[in-house]
């Protein structure tokens, strides 16, 4: 009895520190974090993994978990082994099938890898999603190329034009010489241009400009705090009684989105009655044009649409106060 | 054609170009060769200064960018300042007091373009557009009265500059383009070379300084017919009665 009550204590001590050491290890992030592929089309996502602790990570696998419709190469995506304090992407492209209705998904991944501490290995099992976007026309709005589309043989062109422009302005300077300066002139116009378009740097450029960001341009001043509710917005909200569902317009680079998108979401959790969306306007610019999310062709965000009224707010300006005023309830 | 009513032309030219979203077209791909904000409702061309700050932002290497740029440098250089920029136009018609530049505070502007470059890398935002004059006007208020803007900080900011901007075009001539203009940096690099640019007979110059009187930019145009602050607009080709200066639009064989 009296080795086994310490074997029994030693035992318990042993299940509850391996219990401890069973957590996860391995961080992730999708490079972009957002996806929009065409039916039938494909499109590049690099995940990256990041090993943050002072084990080493073997066989991390990554394989697709659904929904239906959507592949993976590689399938499975496979590192060896990860080392303690160190990060490594895997580039996946992701094919969508032809018949895939104009919708917003999300992408299931399965991450299945092992860790020893000792003699003691440990098997984890995570699920990661990434919102892809299925629609007709790929705007390649978002100016973050995929990672995995990026060459060495990006830098070349840039260094050899500074090579080029340094030396045709020697020449003309000190010898006199005009003629390579404009021809290497000519050569950076048709250069940039070319590439550019091909790079369809001119969309991005477009985009940029297509879009008003309110706190971008000095309308209004950007919040990047976490927005806290007033006690009695609180008690206003419990008071609202019909339902409402409403549609925040956002960009992933407008600097006060997440402010707007938060308000409306610390909003809604005080109350059954409000629905919320969530509308990405560089990949759905006609859903925010049918919304009326436009001020003389500029798309405004943030911008909070109630659907039952067509009432839109722009920027965050007084948000609080103006977000009831939309619903509707008094404080 | 007189080549002041020429240039008022191509000044409106470069004032339609910079309303013609009142016919109903939306953002083109075109990046526009003057200072105009791509946030001004009726805006159909993208602010180079804007892009720029973006560009910066997100780590991209300005391909599209660069070509447009230098192609404008190229055939003009501050020659858009002269013939076609809104806000350039703007300051022409303020320019009431021809003042002499000071040439080592007219560098001020690629401080201006630097410092631009430098807060939109350091602040991850277009801190630029925050202050632009351009911006004031053809964005601040116009929403204002959208009612998307309000009058708050920002919108006082932006009144602000483009106060002290307004009070510096009337005390000096072209003050914006002389000393602040990040646009008129970027094309000031390409001014001696571009294919647009002054030219001087000096067989026919008595040095009366008759361009120097009338250059809106304060140069002395019978010595500094190719500087980089020139903006081509041709006052001191009228003001030569002796026809020492002309306007070229060919490459130059010299440096």
């Amino acid at each position: 009895m009296k080795r086994i009550l310490p074997l029994t204590l030693a035992g318990i001590l042993l299940a509850l520190l391996a219990a401890a050491a069973q957590e996860p290890t391995l961080t992730f992030f999708f490079d972009p974090g957002e996806v929009t592929v065409t039916p039938g089309g494909e499109a590049g996502f690099r995940l990256v993994i990041e090993n943050s602790s002072v084990h080493e990570a073997d066989d991390v696998t990554v394989t697709l978990k659904g929904p239906e419709g959507f592949s993976i190469r590689p399938a499975p995506g496979v590192i060896e082994q990860l080392a303690p304090s160190t990060n490594e992407g895997i580039d996946f492209t992701l094919s969508a099938s032809s018949d895939l209705p104009h919708n917003r998904y999300e992408l299931l991944l399965q991450v299945v890898y092992t860790y020893c501490i000792d003699v003691s290995c440990f098997q984890i099992d995570d699920e990661l999603t990434l919102p892809v976007m299925v629609s007709e026309e790929e705007i390649m709005l978002s100016p973050i190329l995929p990672q995995g589309k990026r060459s060495p043989l990006i830098w070349l062109a840039p260094t050899l034009g500074v090579l080029l422009i340094l030396g045709s302005i020697l020449l003309w300077r000190f010898v006199g010489l005009t003629l390579p300066l404009y021809l290497v002139l000519v050569l950076l116009i048709a250069g940039g241009l070319t590439y550019g378009v091909v790079l369809k740097q001119h969309e991005q450029a477009q985009g940029i400009a297509a879009v008003l960001c309110t706190s971008c341009v000095g309308i209004e001043e950007a919040k990047h705090e976490t927005p806290k509710l007033d006690p009695f917005t609180i008690s206003a909200l419990a008071r609202l009684e019909e339902d409402v569902e409403l549609i925040v317009f956002y960009a992933p680079w407008c600097h006060s989105c997440p402010y707007a998108e938060a308000m409306v979401e610390a909003m809604a959790a005080q109350t059954e009655h409000i629905t919320y969306h969530f509308i990405n306007v560089d990949e759905q610019r006609d859903l925010a044009v049918s919304y009326g999310i436009v001020r003389s062709n500029r798309t405004v965000v943030p911008a909070i649409l109630r659907l039952e009224t067509g009432e839109v707010l722009f920027g965050v300006g007084e948000l609080e106060e103006r977000l009831l005023s939309l619903l509707g309830v008094e404080k | 054609m007189r080549l002041s009513l020429a240039r008022r032309i191509s000044q409106g030219f470069g004032l339609l170009l910079g309303i013609f979203g009142i016919t109903g077209i939306g953002m083109t791909h075109i990046i526009f060769p003057g200072l105009h904000c791509y946030a001004c409702p009726l805006a159909v061309t993208i602010c180079p200064i804007g892009l720029m700050q973006n560009l910066v932002i997100y780590g991209i290497f300005p391909y599209f960018w660069l070509g447009a740029i230098v192609a404008y440098g190229l055939i003009a250089g501050r020659g858009f300042c002269g013939w076609f920029c809104p806000f350039g136009t703007l300051n022409d018609l303020l320019s009431f007091r021809k003042v002499r530049i000071n040439n080592v505070a007219s560098y001020s502007k690629y401080a201006m373009l630097l410092g631009t470059i430098f807060a939109a890398w350091a602040f991850a935002d277009t801190m630029f557009c925050k202050i632009c004059p351009a911006a004031s006007i053809e964005a601040s208020i116009p929403y204002l009265f959208l009612g998307v803007a309000k009058v708050n900080r920002p919108f006082l900011i932006h009144i602000g500059t483009l106060g002290g901007t307004l009070v510096g075009m009337v005390l000096i001539a072209r003050f914006w383009c002389r000393y602040l203009c990040p646009m008129g940096a970027l094309l000031g690099l390409f001014n001696r070379v571009s294919f647009l640019h002054l030219s001087l007979d000096r067989t026919h110059c008595s040095g009366c300084v008759a361009c120097t009187v009338s250059c809106p930019m304060g140069l002395e145009p019978h010595k500094e017919y190719d500087n980089h602050n020139c903006i081509k607009c041709g006052e001191c080709i009228q003001a030569c009665s002796l026809d020492a200066l002309t306007l070229r639009f060919s490459p130059k064989r010299k440096p």
